[in-house]
């Protein structure tokens, strides 16, 4: 089944319905052969399939840096990058106070304006990527983790410990995100560390159930029938064949992930579940200066631009590297 | 097919149970409790237990439980603590609001972004699907509370052609909702646009790359008929189930736009429920937003198995 | 700076007032008599402001008298406000939506007009005895309540009592503690009302006046459920609410007030209510015609409403202010060098340029500023000074800076005056750490828990009081019920307690210097402005009155063609 680029396919619970009609490999049982060493002939046919393995990702590799979508995404991303490292050498002090200045347009002392506590917009843009890039791809690390391990269990074992974890997994996406992630932060407390665990926990379900539909389309393939038949442990089978061909679909989702994680985090601090000021995180600077839209747009514009250059950097890379995966 | 649905219908019932459980358990450890928000940070602290008291606050939570669930069960979903007004109808009116908006919305999104995805996967990698994709998806990533203020900055203040909030004046008739929908309505359309757009481009792609495409048009039959005949109805598989996980957030989802056009949908009714410790307005909410969200994702399932025959019958 | 010096720079901030035109001239006339200054020297004042009148955009019409035209009767106005968080209940309403609404239609024994001065409402006198332990309150004749029921002075009693019952949750318990207990309201006749406080209390009239916005009066029958059966004295009538959405108000034909002509009161026929949470979603309204007052507007993002030419921005005293306490019993702040050192950072002007575009009043950390409050003491101004500063934390015990934290509400300004207080104070090598928390954390939790009475620094709104002395009962005495800075200063407590025992004048304002004295030497509290309240109309809408930030006097409002 080809993921690139969706994160729900169809429900491979009706895909399930219609395999009921198909024989259950977990009912076959065959005795399992006795361990030897691997044979001359194995060595060979294992560096054969290496070689090939690394032609084939030099080959894909060499195919992203030709994607124009790719390569464009690529460049937005490593600039929030650059900035986030170095943007303090480069701009005026970010947090600098200036009553004098207050909310003044963009001028030669100010390119982009100052804000309402008189602070230059451009430092505080380009200081802003730090937080969100800090952020985003952590809670989507995590959410992959998490979600990897839940959809590898599920859609591998299938059966009743499917039932039971697709059922809370539909639980947990039932409540509303908002309620969800409101109540989550009000327990929690503060800091980046607990935004970023409950921006994975609140991806997780979703993470889970796009890479356990991925399992269910490998598990019925040739390579782990065989290595069932040898009898290898199923945490064997998970991890060293089905995960390493589903990687393609785990990249996916994860890029999908990160531009989402870049927003909500910035809806977060939009609704004060964020970090503190004097942060010029671009959400909480959009929360912050909304009042001042009308007035003095360039406090809102630049930042929400900037956040909108960085998600759509992300959802480029996505872009291309699901049409280099899906040649 | 019919069994299918039935199973999924009776499972709702569980997952509900233990959503329920779940929000009861979780706004207990929210800061603050119900007889506070009541009387607010100046009453005091004799005052707040005293309320606390009168109301059950501060029983054990499984007993709390147990004395919501059963009257919740019954029909008896009791009164807002906070508003002092039944839960029930309230929650009715803001999820009739939220129902309406984002039917609204949807009916003029879902076609259009269709359209759009399905025009830019037949001219794959062309210019024009290039530009369609990046522009879709920069709409996406605009946060509502953004979009929302300048809309209504440019159509509500400056030019004066549509109502700054969402909600026409008492006694007006019902059409006129629609006229005041429209403005909040597009922050959504932005959002929805590429996410929806971008599945129905997905699935056409997959539905072109297959080989009984080639052969039909190989064959002679007309493109048109190949198009509107497969094309259309496969690339609908995983717009429909997007659609479908959609409608939750499109329900319960929309706080920042109810609270920017003061619309009384049930987001904010969520929000304002949950940070006052206002329990049974919270879960019959929760629930009843739970619900439309697992109908609707039911409703997705069934038109795709009805879409596509080769999933409904495991081929 | 000194006393001349202070004086002069007061005189400049008049002439500077009336030369933009965020004062008339007459109110510079009632300023500077009420601050001091000699007829001649006022007389110079007004000269020095020039021969040009200034611009109508920010003056109050009510004030100036000759600028308002006549009243227009009849019509409907629209009113913005934000919603009330419960249900209307006027014993336990508390923030800005409820009060607003209660008081359309319940009324207080005493008002306050647009300078915070006590004005008979349903109480004509208020007397005191000798040493201010016993008032005695003479009730307006006439009133009825909208159920037809006559106003008297048992329904006095049975108001006020109810309040000082604990099973009611009325946050006035805890204004009245110490003060009033329960059986201290008594009728001595069908229009008098004797108060036995439990301690001299000269200042007890505020307590019962508009600002303590739970002392509405009801009727001695009143059984709760209050939406169901709207009763009061009041000039509107409630006709229809829905919560957190809208309500509408029809005049009260039998309402007992009349103009200074005689015409019956209120001079509008409707009022509708739109209940809006969000300012940006309020400004919006507001520009677009939709609504046509807005009782009191914030400033983060009215400069939106100040250039707009079709709306009007009044401005009007007030006496609100953002409590910036030190816990004093917590380190390192049971050092009163250090709380010294960092008010010595502050630049207060710079603050008030920053948060209200210099229009509200300074504060030099003393509850006693004649400006806001007048017959007050002048205060040694405290100025921005880096090395005073420096020299206090070395005889504090920190002479290589320190690190502090400072717990503030993601609400309205605070978030912002937190980050200047950070800057300001990070030349002395005062190290501030702002800790952000959403308005339901910052006040959840009991009392011995809550962070807005338990950090060890933090940043409070406080809406409008009317005298020194009604804030420093609630937070600055070891009794106080509010004190976020829990200081305990026995010489101030007493002080206080004498201060409270007379009406005679000199012998208050004597005391009265050494009680700001005490405080700004202590400084428990930073306090560096008193917010001016604004408030938005059309420029069609005149006569709206009340100061203060829960106040809305619609009666004698009305709206030209």
């Amino acid at each position: 089944m080809d993921v690139s680029g969706g994160t729900l396919g169809p429900d491979p619970d009706l895909e399930a319905e219609g395999a009921e009609l198909g024989a259950d490999p977990e009912m076959l049982e065959l005795p399992a052969e006795a361990a030897t060493g691997p044979s001359e002939q194995d060595i060979q046919a294992n560096n054969a399939a290496l070689f090939e393995q690394r032609r084939q990702r030099r080959y894909l590799v060499r195919a992203l840096l030709r994607s124009p979508t790719f390569m464009v995404g690529l460049v937005i991303v490593l600039f929030w990058v650059f900035m986030a490292l170095f943007s303090t050498h480069l701009t005026q002090a970010p947090d600098a106070i200036d009553v004098a200045a207050i909310l003044k347009a963009p001028s030669a002392a100010h390119l982009f304006g100052t804000d309402d506590l008189g602070r230059d917009v451009l430092a505080r843009t380009m200081a802003g990527a730090r937080s969100v890039l800090v952020i985003a791809p952590l809670a989507t690390l995590l959410a992959l983790l998490w979600g990897g391990i839940i959809g590898l269990v599920a859609g591998f074992y299938r059966g009743l410990t499917d039932e039971v974890i697709m059922r809370l997994i539909d639980v947990l996406l039932a409540l509303p995100i908002i309620i969800t992630s409101i109540l989550i932060l009000s327990l929690l407390g503060k800091g980046t560390a607990i935004i970023i665990i409950t921006i994975g926990a609140l991806f997780t379900p979703v993470v889970s159930r796009t890479i356990r539909s991925a399992v269910i389309g490998e598990r019925e393939r040739e390579y782990v029938m065989a290595a069932r038949l040898r009898g290898e442990r199923s945490a064997f089978v998970m991890a060293r064949e089905i995960l390493p061909n589903i990687t393609q679909p785990i990249i996916v989702e994860g890029t999908i992930r990160l531009g989402y994680a870049v927003f909500t985090a910035a809806t977060l601090s939009f609704l004060g579940f964020g970090l503190a000021p004097p942060s010029p995180d671009w959400g909480l600077t959009v929360a912050t200066e909304h009042i001042f839209l009308q007035i003095a747009p360039w406090t809102v514009l630049f930042p929400a631009a900037a956040l909108a250059s960085l998600v759509v950097g992300v959802n480029l890379i996505t872009d291309g590297l699901g049409r280099v995966f899906s040649k | 097919m019919l069994r299918l649905i039935g199973r999924r219908l009776l499972l709702m019932v569980p997952t509900l149970i233990l959503a329920s459980m779940l929000i009861f358990a979780l706004a207990e450890v929210l800061p603050g409790d119900v007889g506070r928000s009541i009387l607010g940070p100046y009453a005091t602290q004799q005052q707040v237990d005293i309320l606390n008291h009168t109301l059950g606050a501060d029983k054990p939570l499984y007993e709390r439980y147990a004395h919501w669930a059963s009257g919740f069960v019954t029909g008896r979903w009791g009164d807002s603590l906070l508003l002092k007004v039944p839960v029930f109808p309230a929650v009715m009116k803001a999820l009739g609001n939220s129902l309406l908006l984002a039917g609204f919305a949807l009916v003029i999104i879902v076609p259009t972004s269709i359209l759009v995805g399905v025009f830019a996967g037949l001219r794959r990698d062309s210019f024009l699907d290039r530009g369609i994709t990046i522009s879709t998806l920069s709409m996406t990533v605009i946060p509502e509370f953004v979009s929302g203020v300048i809309l209504i900055w440019i159509f509500a203040v400056w030019l004066k052609w549509l109502p700054v909030q969402a909600m026409p004046p008492q006694g007006s008739p019902f059409i006129d909702r629609f006229y005041y929908l429209i403005l909040p309505a597009i922050p959504l359309m932005f959002l929805e646009l590429g996410y929806i757009a971008r599945m129905a481009r997905v699935g056409t792609v997959q539905v072109l790359g297959m080989p009984y495409i080639r052969t039909a048009v190989l064959k002679g039959l007309p493109r048109r008929r190949v198009i509107f005949g497969h094309v259309l109805r496969n690339a609908m598989v995983p717009t429909v189930t997007v659609i479908g996980s959609q409608v939750g957030w499109l329900i319960g989802g929309l706080v920042v736009i109810e609270t920017l056009f003061v619309y009384p949908g049930i987001g904010k009714l969520m929000v304002d429920a949950a940070q006052t410790h206002d329990l049974p307005m919270l879960e019959a909410a929760v629930l009843a937003v739970a619900v439309i969200y697992m109908v609707a994702n039911l409703i997705a399932d069934i038109v795709v198995a009805l879409l596509n025959p080769r999933i409904r019958m495991g081929g | 700076m000194n006393d001349e010096q202070y004086r002069r720079e007061y005189g400049e901030h008049l002439i500077e007032q009336v030369k933009s035109g965020k004062m008339t001239r007459r109110q510079l006339l009632v300023r500077a008599s009420v601050f001091g200054f000699s007829a001649t020297v006022a007389g110079q004042l007004l000269a020095a402001c020039g021969g040009s009148s200034s611009s109508s955009s920010s003056a109050s019409p009510a004030a100036t008298g000759s600028a308002m035209p006549a009243p227009v009767m009849g019509g409907t106005i629209k009113v913005i406000l934000p919603p009330s968080i419960t249900d209307l209940d006027p014993v336990t309403i508390y923030d800005q939506g409820g009060i607003v609404m209660i008081s359309q239609f319940c009324e207080y024994l005493i008002d306050l007009d647009d300078t915070n001065a006590l004005k008979p409402k349903l109480a004509l006198t208020w007397t005191p005895n000798s040493d201010a332990s016993v008032w005695t309150f003479k009730l307006r004749q006439g009133v009825k309540f909208n159920d037809g029921s006559p106003f008297e002075a048992a329904d006095v009693v049975a108001s006020i009592e109810r309040l000082v019952n604990p099973k009611s949750g009325s946050a006035a318990l805890a204004a009245l503690a110490g003060i009033l207990s329960p059986g201290g309201t008594k009728a001595t006749d069908t229009s008098t009302v004797t108060f036995n406080l439990d301690k001299p209390f000269a200042d007890f009239p505020y307590l019962v006046c508009a600002s303590s916005y739970n002392t509405v009066m009801l009727p001695r029958n009143y059984a709760g459920n209050w939406p169901k059966h709207p009763v009061g004295t009041g000039p509107w009538l409630l006709k229809n609410y829905v919560s957190k959405q809208s309500a509408t108000a029809v005049k009260n034909p039998t309402y007992w007030g009349k103009d200074a002509s005689g015409n019956q009161l209120p001079y509008l026929d409707q009022v509708d209510w739109v209940f809006v949470q969000d300012e940006s979603a309020a400004n919006l309204q507001l520009q677009s015609g939709a609504v046509d007052l807005q009782p009191q507007t914030v400033y983060q993002g009215a400069q939106a409403l100040f250039a707009d030419p079709s709306l009007r921005v009044d401005e009007y005293p007030g006496t609100g202010i953002r409590e910036v306490a030190f816990n004093v019993t917590k380190t390192p702040w049971q050092n009163k060098d250090l709380r010294q050192a960092v008010a010595y950072c502050l630049d207060r002007k710079a603050i008030n340029t920053a948060l209200y575009a210099g229009r509200s009043n300074l504060g030099y950390d003393t509850f006693w500023e004649p400006t806001v409050f007048p017959k007050s003491p002048t205060p040694p101004v405290r100025a921005q000074d880096y090395t005073k500063a420096k020299q206090l934390l070395t005889s504090g015990g920190k002479p290589n800076g320190m690190d502090i934290t400072l717990t503030v509400a993601k609400y309205l300004e605070n978030p912002q005056l937190a980050q200047l207080i950070q800057a300001q104070c990070k030349p002395a090598g005062i190290n501030v750490t702002i800790n952000q928390i959403s308005y339901n954390a910052y006040y959840a939790g009991t009392n011995s828990n809550t962070p807005w009475l338990n950090s060890a620094m933090d940043i409070t709104e406080w809406g409008s009081r009317p005298t020194p002395g009604v804030y420093a009962q609630a937070m600055l005495l070891p009794t106080s019920t509010w004190s976020s800075s829990h200081w305990n200063n026995p010489q101030f407590a007493s002080v206080f307690n004498q201060y409270m025992s007379t009406s005679d004048e000199a012998t208050r304002t004597k005391y009265a210097t050494q009680l700001s004295q005490i405080q700004q030497d202590e400084t428990p509290i930073l306090l560096a402005f008193f917010i001016t309240q604004l408030r938005t109309q059309k420029k069609t809408v005149y006569g709206v009155q009340g100061p203060g930030s829960f106040y809305c006097d619609l009666s004698m409002a009305f709206m030209t063609k």
